[in-house]
């Protein structure tokens, strides 16, 4: 998984995150978004999630898996979220798994959840009518190589209907 | 010096309320207050008089009416009231009998149900617990000249704050020393679970809820921290600073 090593300045959660994604499972767990499944994995600060493509959608019957990896200050800073091998076709998803959607960047808020970040990225797939890569995603992917985080690309937001 | 009057049907108050009125009268004389205020009162037992004698009084059976007379500019009076109040004074020093009103101190009443009739009212053995103004019974009136320093029991004090009732005062204190300290600290975890709020950002009880200028609420710490990281209402994105902000007390 060549996703796994991009390379994120890992620090440990805070008390507050820590206590926060801790509350994010168990509500989680309770009430989990249609479509999703949280994989059990042995560390609060990354969650693998498995995405199950809508019905009577473009995805339908496929299954992407989303990496979700906690900054220290969660949930004042917006966690990193990319698609591991192999990202769904998409024009706003690159195939180095990097997603383009404001809310995980500009846009992030700290009233916002794992859930509701999974189900924005789910309507997302859902709204799409083709299944293609970005347009620029050759240069891009090459911009990345280093293993950068999506966080650091400064994202222009142009195209809202999807 | 103020002068607290009651409108009242029934010619025992009317007496009463004169009587001790005169009985105020003659002590301020005997203190050398001015014979001003003496002419300004007697003009008040007048006109409740008056009023009472035509029958027609206007809605205000048993409110009190307050004539406040420390503006010395306006004085009225005339010769034969205060005659009158002279001559009725000097008839009330011939009757011991009646003397036990004057033992009354002169009495700023403060509160709803204050009036100087509370001490006229034991000269008339008939008298009916009085009602208040939507027909509860009248509150006992917390009297501030008195020099005693014990607190009026008074439960409509204690109503207000319901954990003062079940705690026990040991040793009478001031009553408003014993405001100060006698509430506990609530403590704003205590506060928030009783109203079982979730702050949105940290999905925590809610602590030192404040609230946004645009109405969001969220703890104290969680809405500052939002705020300094993206300068926005985390629930609407409303551009916000920390002056956008109120603690809140629910």
């Amino acid at each position: 998984m060549s996703s796994s090593g991009y390379g994120q300045k890992e620090k440990v959660l805070s008390r507050i995150a820590a206590n926060r994604l801790q509350k994010e499972l168990t509500e989680w767990q309770v009430n989990a978004p249609c479509g999703f499944k949280h994989k059990v994995t042995d560390s609060l600060q990354r969650w693998i999630i498995e995405v199950h493509g809508a019905p009577n959608t473009l995805y339908e019957g496929e299954q992407f898996h989303l990496q979700v990896d906690f900054p220290e200050h969660y949930p004042m800073e917006a966690p990193q979220v990319i698609f591991m091998q192999v990202p769904p076709m998409h024009p706003h998803i690159y195939s180095n798994g990097h997603i383009c959607l404001d809310i995980l960047y500009d846009s992030w808020s700290p009233a916002m959840t794992v859930s509701s970040i999974c189900i924005s990225i789910l309507s997302m797939l859902s709204s799409s009518t083709v299944k293609a890569r970005p347009p620029d995603d050759d240069r891009y992917v090459r911009n990345c190589r280093n293993g950068r985080s999506p966080k650091e690309t400064r994202w222009w937001f142009h195209d809202d209907k999807v | 010096m103020a002068i607290v009057g009651e409108y009242r049907e029934g010619r025992r108050e009317r007496e009463a309320m004169i009587v001790n009125l005169e009985a105020k009268m003659g002590q301020a004389q005997t203190r050398g207050r001015s014979r001003r205020a003496a002419e300004v009162r007697l003009e008040v037992v007048e006109d409740s008089m008056h009023v009472s004698n035509s029958g027609t009084v206007l809605g205000m059976t048993s409110a009190p009416i307050v004539v406040d007379d420390e503006d010395d500019d306006v004085v009225v009076s005339s010769p034969r009231s205060f005659a009158q109040a002279v001559l009725r004074a000097r008839l009330e020093s011939q009757q011991p009998t009646r003397h036990a009103v004057t033992e009354d101190p002169l009495e700023l009443r403060l509160g709803p149900g204050g009036g100087i009739s509370e001490s006229s009212l034991r000269t008339s053995p008939t008298q009916q617990p009085r009602q208040g103004r939507r027909g509860r019974p009248a509150r006992p009136t917390i009297d501030l000249t008195t020099p005693s320093r014990t607190p009026p029991v008074n439960d409509d004090c204690v109503v207000i704050l319901e954990y003062a009732k079940s705690r026990k005062r040991k040793n009478p204190v001031p009553l408003e020393p014993a405001f100060m300290t006698e509430v506990p600290p609530i403590t704003p975890v205590q506060e928030a679970e009783s109203y079982k709020l979730n702050c949105a950002i940290c999905m925590d009880t809610m602590k030192e809820e404040t609230s946004t200028i645009c109405g969001h609420i969220f703890c104290r710490n969680c809405i500052y921290g939002a705020i300094n990281s993206q300068k926005k209402c985390p629930t609407c994105r409303k551009k916000l600073t920390l002056k956008n902000t109120h603690r809140i007390y629910l």
